[in-house]
């Protein structure tokens, strides 16, 4: 066996198409002219395009999803309102959730008027079996700057007095 | 024939502005609340300057230049702690001119196999026309600009282009583009709360559709 006999076979499948835009369609070996030749009448170009993203990372078949807001938190858990995004014809769902679920960096802000996403679905990974995960991410914004309380407090100041006018 | 199956899915904010890269570390995120402190502490810095700053975390890629803001996620269970992130971002940095903004998806498709991969290429553009000059043309990228229906300034785009080194995967991408007033970000934090959702569930939708639609 040649030696480039053996590094065709050693680099497939990505090779050939790397090695046909090396050059050009008719300088290609006999090993790869037809898969590039399907290639190129029927549909499509590989290799020198950007790559936009990567699937490597694998993919998360979201199932179903929830936003809820925490309406009560107790010792052990906390209570929230949850309305399905996957479907919004389903009605809000009132739902206690042991606070062992949450990650633990979200429990400092799991307290009542919090918003988080809960998401089920499936996440398929390269070369892993499929797992099934609930995954529960609270909301995070900053919180309200020393500037926007000083407006709101202003706010509410003019409408003191315009209301302690009548 | 057996139906398209998604195998992966990315959405990203892109605005285009000016921005200072250099106070984006992970650690401004963690100290307003945007990110927790773990996050931050294990984010994968790669680089923090005046003029580029990029990291990432397990659900997020975020790179800011001095013109260009890019977050995203290629994790569906995260979409919209991504818009979170944005948002918050631009609350705290209010008087940010930013001048565009992108909320885009690309959905990557598996169409099973070579003749279905050539046939989605076939539907979309014909060969017949190139034929006549270029030997075994083929369709490397395709992008259909349309004119958006709510009013607003911008476009919509979407693109179709085959998945670099791998068998018969299809990408579909939709831009769903903005321009604004560039007086600060205040128009792009509306937009973001207002529009996000509708904007990720329609290009979801037409990716499908457009794939349905080159292989009926």
């Amino acid at each position: 066996m040649s030696t480039q006999a053996l590094r065709i076979i050693d680099t497939a499948p990505a090779e050939p198409s790397q090695f046909f835009f090396d050059k050009p369609p008719q300088q290609a070996s006999n090993d790869t002219s037809m898969a590039q030749q399907a290639f190129f009448e029927t549909g499509a170009i590989r290799g020198i395009v950007p790559r936009p993203a990567s699937s490597s990372v694998g993919y998360f078949r979201l199932l179903q999803s929830f936003e809820g807001v925490v309406t009560e938190r107790t010792e052990h858990s906390i209570f929230a309102q949850i309305s399905d995004k996957t479907n919004s014809q389903n009605p809000d769902e009132i739902v206690e959730i042991p606070l062992e679920e949450l990650t633990p960096e979200d429990l400092p802000i799991a307290v009542v008027g919090a918003i988080f996403y809960w998401s089920i679905g499936y996440k398929d990974s390269p070369g892993e079996p499929r797992r099934r995960i609930s995954q529960i991410r609270f909301q995070r914004l900053p919180g309200w700057s020393r500037q926007e309380l000083l407006a709101a407090q202003s706010f509410a100041a003019e409408y003191r007095s315009l209301f302690s006018d009548i | 024939m057996a139906a398209p199956k998604i195998i992966f899915d990315e959405v990203s904010a892109v605005l285009i502005g000016d921005f200072n890269p250099v106070i984006l570390h992970p650690s401004w995120f963690a100290r307003h609340n945007l990110l927790s402190a773990k996050e931050a502490d294990d984010a994968k810095l790669e680089i923090c300057f005046k003029e580029i700053t990029r990291f990432s975390l397990p659900w997020l890629h975020l790179e800011a230049t001095t013109e260009r803001f890019v977050c995203k996620s290629s994790d569906s269970s995260h979409f919209n702690p991504l818009r979170d992130l944005v948002i918050g971002t631009f609350e705290l940095l209010g008087h940010t001119p930013i001048r565009q903004l992108g909320i885009n998806r690309t959905v990557h498709f598996d169409v099973i196999d070579q003749d279905t991969w050539h046939a989605v290429g076939h539907k979309l553009a014909p060969k017949d026309i190139w034929k006549e000059f270029l030997e075994t043309p083929g369709l490397r990228s395709l992008t259909i600009e349309g004119v958006r229906t709510d009013k607003r300034k911008g476009l919509v785009n979407v693109t179709v282009r085959p998945v670099p080194d791998v068998d018969h995967q299809v990408s579909v991408a939709v831009n769903d583009h903005y321009e604004l007033g560039a007086i600060d970000a205040g128009e792009a934090i509306s937009l973001l709360k207002e529009n996000w959702e509708v904007s990720l569930k329609t290009s979801e939708k037409w990716s499908t559709l457009l794939l349905e639609r080159a292989l009926s």
